[in-house]
């Protein structure tokens, strides 16, 4: 058995691959980015502060057969897969975007981004069937 | 040896920091509550009455509780209102029978 296991050369190369692999995966799941706005402002000197893309939180009619997790998110990040359904023209992708999963329901006008596509997406951030964080898209682009 | 350890370590750490992205923000024990369960009824139901794709003049509302998982919806398709009863324990929008569980009701009356 050790005999087997006594090979410096090739556990040298899987080591090296295996780093590889750990950094590729750091490098995909640290890029993009998710902004939270926790609740809705109170005050028109609070609405003052909120950052440039808040006005997109408003732009919809937020869904109600969903816990409400926070008003308004925005998520920037990589497409990882999209799913259809389960009424028709509901469409759903996976983002990945700083080392979070957050799933982003589509506007009903916007074609399903190819896996790896970059996107952007401004809505009220709910609890997903799955349990994940969903963001339900009303300002959505890809970049 | 330790390259033999080295590797194990780093492909457990990539296994590690998959399984800690997925997971860390997932709550798996969430139920969504009967009124959420009633307006995803709703909109499914609007869905397979043919307001798919609509986004002016179709809605979809749940209404009141007419008993245990049993909700009065209010369907609006272009313009055009209908009520229906909703079972949302045999509610079901797949199948050759689709929907499931979706009876015509009278509307209530609007004061």
């Amino acid at each position: 058995m050790r005999a087997a296991l006594d090979h410096p050369r090739l556990w040298r190369v899987t080591a090296l691959l295996a780093a590889l692999l750990l950094g590729v995966l750091v490098f995909v799941c640290a890029r993009g980015s998710l902004a939270v706005i926790a609740t809705r402002p109170a005050t028109s000197a609070q609405a003052a502060a909120l950052p440039s893309w808040a006005p997109w939180c408003t732009r919809g009619v937020p869904r109600k057969e969903r816990l409400r997790l926070a008003f308004c998110a925005r998520v920037e990040g990589r497409v990882l897969e999209s799913t259809h359904g389960p009424t028709a023209g509901e469409t759903h992708v996976a983002v990945i975007s700083d080392f979070h999963i957050v799933v982003v329901r589509l506007p009903e006008w916007e074609a399903t981004p190819q896996r790896g596509t970059n996107v952007v997406a401004i809505g009220p951030l709910f609890r997903a069937r799955d349990g994940q964080q969903e963001v339900q898209a009303f300002r959505f682009q890809t970049t | 040896m330790r390259w033999l350890l080295l590797t194990l370590v780093l492909l457990a750490s990539s296994a590690g920091l998959l399984g800690w992205v997925y997971l860390r923000d997932r709550d798996t024990h969430w139920q969504p509550t009967e009124p959420q369960l009633a307006y995803a009824a709703a909109e499914g139901t609007l869905g397979e009455l043919g307001g798919a794709g609509c986004s002016v003049g179709c809605s979809a509302e749940a209404l009141t509780r007419l008993a245990p998982y049993s909700w009065l919806a209010r369907i609006t398709v272009r313009g055009r209102t209908r009520c229906v009863q909703i079972d949302l324990q045999t509610f079901n929008l797949h199948g050759p029978h689709a929907p499931v569980g979706v009876e015509p009701h009278r509307c209530p009356h609007v004061a």
